[in-house]
């Protein structure tokens, strides 16, 4: 590799994987997030899928390649001789073009201890040379460095900013650090130029010239300086040096070569240099060479050129030549002079303060990145990415919103809000691409469900209407059968002993029980129940030796009997402890001290009730409850009144007619809004409220068991859980019914579902599918955005490669030739490698209508040939894809 | 008229032809299908394999003759007409010429061969011997400097194909030093199937396509010029006419009773490279093959 691809590889590899200092900063931490507005959506569409990327771009950080990038910059620097530092565009994206790719781009940043203007010059002119060669238009410059080599020099017609912008992307009220607030100038390349060339003709100083020509005897140079004073041209000042230096330098070029006899050499001036070439008598070129003007002057340096200029004859043409350099500023050069002295760049200082800090010497970068700057410019990009989401978002909304429009255009409900159906169903659509993750998060942990349930502290249950749940999936218990597989239904949690009427709802107090150890009876275990408990619950419940557990998903329905209780730590398998009959008949402190701390030590507790059948009743909770419905204006039998008047019964109806009547009832989750008395049911009185719940077409759990409780002054309201049998106790599965002090279950829940209900569930799930498709489309988008071209060139090889791997693919092809070219074509096997080759080949002359004609005479080919495969049609329409990319396919076969 | 049945045999001829060539030599992929299609598409094809020593192009050469009736000539500098021609004498049912070295061969060596490989005679001491088709298959050392004598290109223009052997890659290498590599040295090729593909050859019709296609390439390859002169010294009737039986086997063996671009391009090489004319380009010149590949390219965008 010569020198240009070197620098080009390397300046490639900077563009890539960024600059020094991101690399720096990025393995410092301090780097502001990238790709906010990406993130910014993954984040919303899936936690799950952020968490990768987010755990990605960590480790990606933590890697990043701070000795690669440093040499590569340091294998431009030796090639190019001038310390520059290759700076990667830190520019964010604005609002309306942060949709696009962000296209990167890289400056060169050079700055100077160095005094010497010549120098200075000289290392801008291998600046500019740099940027034409790598297409670099952006070269930033110490503003002092300028001004204090070259003063009076002007330079407002250049861009100027501060360090800190550069580094920052100019990004408002954000600053880098102190030491980085000093001005810089901003040039293209053009400008740069310019910059040289004024900066050169500032070099120029007039007393040196008046010197020298007042003892330069050539007249045409005396009056060429004459002139420039004047007019201060010095380009014609420079022509006219040169040519007569030339001509001098021409003027005894005849001499004898012992080979050669008779040479002529001809000289010709190129800035600091001279090319002589020789020619012998039949002007035939003998000897070319290029050589500094000093050497052919034999001097070292402008003031020895001066000196003897002095001493020898043809002192005008030493004195022409001091002219000259002064004029093409190299005259403070000698040969002795190294041309690339080494500056310190602001990018090695930070470097070295990296490595510093990385061995401990220093504990802070000065000049990089803080946290505080990163929290500060990640905010504006979360800002404005959620900002452009946010339109996104109501963008693609508005068409749903005017569907949703023509769609209830013919509904008469006062209550319909067609702005937030819209946002109700996107919003539940959202939520349950929520719970679909935590199902898989779930599902990954493992089936052991250790979720932290907390107890639900609030004593009190409301009837009305039942929106869904948040995490209805949520599963609070796991019912484990035994040998008899007959397990029970209902689950109570708490008991009502009160009722309280206000604004629209019958409030209940609800009870609790609570475990007697005392009762855990010598049985046989027929199943158990598992329930998550937390620690803080488990550390209330067990104390001074005892454990005071509540009841909690209790089986009702049966003669069921605590056999047992087990408290395990799911994460410890020998923290356990087993409370059986016999135990808790042996001792009055049920645990030891050593076994309390045991349990309260455990970092992911659950506790298994068992559970026997008992033959008789014993234990039941239900009995104990007394009822207290006195809180209300009414009478027992005025409630049961108005019942019987919105059921349409005769006043002389029974219990059991009555509570069949209202199981007879159609069952919705929302009857009250159904009926479209959401806002007047606030304001029914006590009586009009009876009634007017009993007169409703459908009914929710809790609606028809708080009519039920009324009507039976034995019935107490229960809340708990309904098994749909799947053992899995899930927080959805909430359930209100009535019991009997004896333990009986009187559930007047209607079963059959109302047409709206199923209505409902159709249309969420219609909107919902739409609006799941719209965030696959939405997120797909995203990931095109990203990956797009990736991800289509990675799956059309994959097509590509299937066609080729067919069986049948010879024959398709023969058969390709045959429609095209007619005449006998019979298949030959040939490789995939090979037939790449051969279609590349074969199809080089086609263009693209050519191939669109040839594929419309195979699909008419097909019409009358069934039997023909679609994998000819398939084979044409990829024939330009396999000519652009033969050499990869080839390779991804080869690796396969 | 060329039909199914008979471009199916020669398809197998081929492959079979190709198979055991792998067996010989390891690599040479371009080689060995000039190889097999040269000797299949004429009974009289004269080719001339050339490469650096070590390549494998004796042992091919041997391999080939060993199912014929051949005859073996090692050219030294010193050799004279006679000397071959005391050994061909009785030799005229020959079916393979087997000259090694070919390039050793001085003036009047050369033009013995000359009347031979053109005339399929040969002439000694007033008498004419005539011989039958047959094969000849010259190898020539690229590298060798010392003992050679300029070939005129009128002899090397007797050559049907030049075949150029190239170096082994290191995988090749490793192969034959590392590997168990045993050539074959029996060759299973019967007269009987180099009669049945130049049969196929001959049958082949050519349509009025295949005409001007073929027209159309030997028009780029006779105005091939470098630096504003022509490279071909001859009108290259010769080169097109063995081209087109060769072309007309490829195509045969790929399938098709006509004719692509595509048969002849991997051949273009060895068909035209070796008549350039010397005094007008250097030959093996590095621009001689960019050339060839131009010229490859547009043959192959040629519209049918």
């Amino acid at each position: 590799m010569d020198e240009f691809d070197i620098v080009k590889q390397n300046l490639d590899y900077i563009l890539e994987k960024g600059d020094l200092y991101d690399m720096i900063a990025k393995k410092e931490k301090v780097y502001p997030m990238s790709n906010a507005f990406l993130k910014l959506n993954i984040f919303l569409l899936s936690r799950m899928l952020y968490v990768g990327v987010y755990i990605y771009s960590s480790i990606k950080a933590r890697h990043a390649p701070v000795e690669k990038v440093y040499n590569a910059q340091e294998q431009i620097r030796k090639i190019l001789g001038v310390n520059i530092d290759i700076i990667r565009s830190k520019k964010t994206k604005k609002l309306h073009r942060s949709l696009k790719k962000e296209k990167k781009t890289l400056s060169i940043l050079y700055k100077t201890e160095n005094t010497n203007i010549n120098s200075y010059i000289d290392h801008l002119k291998k600046i500019a040379d740099f940027c034409e060669l790598y297409s670099i238009n952006e070269i930033v410059l110490r503003e002092n460095d300028i001004m204090a080599l070259s003063e009076d020099i002007f330079i407002c017609d250049f861009g100027y900013t501060t360090m800190s912008d550069i580094l920052t992307g100019n990004e408002l009220l954000l600053e880098v650090d102190k030491l980085s607030k000093e001005y810089v100038r901003v040039l293209t390349k053009n400008e740069l130029l310019k910059l040289i060339e004024r900066m050169k003709k500032q070099n120029i100083k007039d007393e040196f010239i008046k010197e020298i020509i007042d003892k330069i005897k050539d007249p045409l140079i005396n009056e060429a300086c004459q002139s420039f004073f004047v007019d201060k041209d010095l380009e014609k000042l420079k022509m006219m040096v040169a040519s007569r230096l030339t001509f001098f330098m021409n003027e005894d070029n005849i001499s004898k070569d012992k080979i050669e006899g008779k040479v002529i050499e001809s000289i010709t001036l190129h800035d600091e240099y001279i090319k002589i070439v020789t020619y012998n008598k039949d002007n035939k070129i003998v000897n070319r060479k290029v050589m500094y003007l000093y050497e052919y002057l034999e001097v070292m340096s402008s003031q020895e050129l001066i000196a003897q200029s002095k001493q020898r004859e043809k002192n005008d043409k030493m004195l022409i030549a001091a002219l000259y350099l002064h004029l093409y500023n190299n005259d403070n050069k000698s040969l002795k002079q190294k041309t690339n002295e080494l500056d310190i760049s602001f990018y090695d200082k930070i470097y070295n303060q990296y490595k510093e800090k990385r061995d401990k010497k220093i504990k802070k970068i000065e000049g990089l990145y803080t946290k505080k700057y990163k929290i500060a410019k990640n905010l504006i990009s979360l800002l404005s990415a959620l900002y452009v989401t946010c339109i996104l978002f109501i963008t693609i909304l508005c068409p749903i919103f005017a569907i949703n429009f023509i769609k209830k255009q013919n509904s008469k409900s006062e209550d319909k809000n067609r702005v937030n159906i819209g946002i109700e169903s996107l919003v539940y659509t959202y939520k349950k691409s929520i719970e679909i993750e935590k199902e898989v998060i779930t599902k990954l942990i493992g089936k052991s469900i250790n979720k932290l349930v907390e107890i639900n502290n609030e004593l009190r249950a409301l009837t009305g209407d039942v929106e869904d749940y948040e995490n209805k999936d949520e599963i609070l218990g796991i019912v484990y059968a035994g040998k008899n597989n007959k397990l029970p239904k209902y689950y109570a949690m708490d008991y009502a002993t009160s009722a309280i009427y206000s604004e629209g709802k019958i409030e209940y107090q609800m009870k609790k029980d609570r475990i007697s150890f005392k009762n855990i009876r010598n049985l046989e275990t027929i199943f158990k129940v598992k329930y998550s408990i937390s620690r803080k619950e488990l550390k209330s419940a067990v104390k001074n030796k005892t454990i005071n557990i509540p009841y909690v998903l209790y089986p009702v329905g049966e003669n069921y009997v605590l056999t047992g209780l087990e408290i395990k730590d799911l994460e410890d398998i020998s923290k356990r402890i087993l409370i059986d009959f016999e135990r808790a008949s042996r001792f009055d402190n049920l645990i030891t001290e050593k076994e309390q701390e045991m349990i309260l030590s455990m970092k992911n507790p659950t506790v298994l009730f068992y559970y026997g059948i008992s033959k008789e009743k014993e234990n039941s909770f239900v009995e104990n409850i007394e009822k207290e419905y006195s809180y209300t204006s009414m009478t027992k039998e005025q409630i049961r009144r108005q019942i019987i008047k919105g059921l349409g019964l005769s006043q002389d109806a029974t219990t059991e007619e009555i509570l069949k009547e209202i199981k007879n009832k159609k069952y919705s989750k929302t009857p009250i809004k159904d009926a479209g008395l959401s806002r007047k049911i606030e304001k029914l009185n006590e009586e009009e409220y009876y009634e007017t719940i009993a007169a409703l077409d459908s009914l929710v759990c809790n609606l028809s068991t708080s009519l039920a409780v009324e009507i039976d002054k034995e019935l107490i309201y229960v809340t708990g859980f309904l098994d749909d049998g799947d053992a899995y106790i899930k927080k959805e599965e909430a359930h209100a019914w009535a019991m009997k002090k004896d333990g009986t279950i009187i559930d007047v829940t209607p079963t059959t579902i109302t047409s709206k209900e199923e209505e409902k569930n159709k249309k969420n799930s219609g909107i919902t599918v739409v609006y799941t498709l719209m965030l696959i489309v939405y997120s797909i988008s995203i990931i095109n955005y990203s990956y797009g071209e990736e991800i289509a060139l990675a799956i059309k090889i994959k097509k590509v490669k299937k066609l080729l791997n067919n069986p049948s693919i010879d024959k398709n092809y023969a058969l390709i030739k045959k429609i095209q070219y007619g005449g006998i074509n019979l298949p030959k096997k040939s490789n995939p490698s090979e037939l790449i080759e051969k279609i590349d080949r074969e199809f080089a002359s086609f263009n693209k209508e050519e191939l669109k004609e040839l594929k419309r005479k195979i699909q008419e080919y097909r019409k009358v040939n069934a039997h023909v495969s679609k994998d000819t049609i398939e084979i044409v329409k990829e024939i330009p894809f396999i000519q652009q990319n033969k050499e990869y396919i080839q390779k991804t076969l080869i690796k396969k | 008229m060329l039909k199914e049945k008979e471009i199916m045999e020669v398809m197998k001829i081929y492959e079979n032809m190709l198979a055991t060539l792998d067996k010989v030599i390891i690599g040479q992929k371009g080689v060995k299908k000039a190889v097999a299609t040269s000797i299949l598409c004429d009974r009289n094809s004269k080719i001339l394999l050339t490469g650096n020593t070590g390549l494998g192009k004796t042992t091919l050469s041997n391999f080939l003759a060993s199912n014929l009736n051949y005859q073996r000539i090692s050219v030294t500098s010193d050799m004279i007409p006679n000397d071959i021609q005391e050994q061909l004498k009785n030799s005229q049912e020959m079916r393979m010429l087997q000259i090694d070295e070919f390039n050793r061969a001085n003036g009047k060596l050369q033009s013995a061969f000359l009347e031979l490989f053109a005339e399929k005679q040969m002439s000694m001491n007033g008498k004419k011997y005539e011989f039958n088709d047959f094969y000849v298959l010259a190898t020539q050392n690229s590298a060798d400097i010392a003992g050679i004598f300029n070939v005129p290109q009128a002899v090397y223009d007797r050559f049907d194909v030049n075949i150029y052997v190239e170096n082994l890659t290191n995988e090749e290498k490793r192969m034959l030093l590392f590997g168990d590599f045993e050539p074959e040295k029996k060759n299973n090729l019967q007269e009987q199937d180099i009669i049945t593909a130049k049969s196929a050859v001959e049958h082949f019709n050519t349509k009025r396509k295949d005409e001007d296609l073929m027209m159309q390439i030997f028009e780029i390859i006779d105005n091939m010029t470098m630096n504003g002169k022509k490279i071909f010294a001859g009108s290259n009737i010769r080169a097109h006419k063995f081209a087109l039986k060769l072309v007309k086997l490829v195509a045969i063996t790929e399938g098709r009773d006509y004719i692509l671009p595509t048969d002849i391009v991997d051949f273009v090489n060895c068909l035209y490279m070796h008549r350039i004319d010397q005094t007008k380009v250097r030959l093996n010149d590095e621009n001689i093959k960019e050339k060839f590949e131009q010229v490859k390219k547009k043959i192959l965008h040629i519209k049918i």
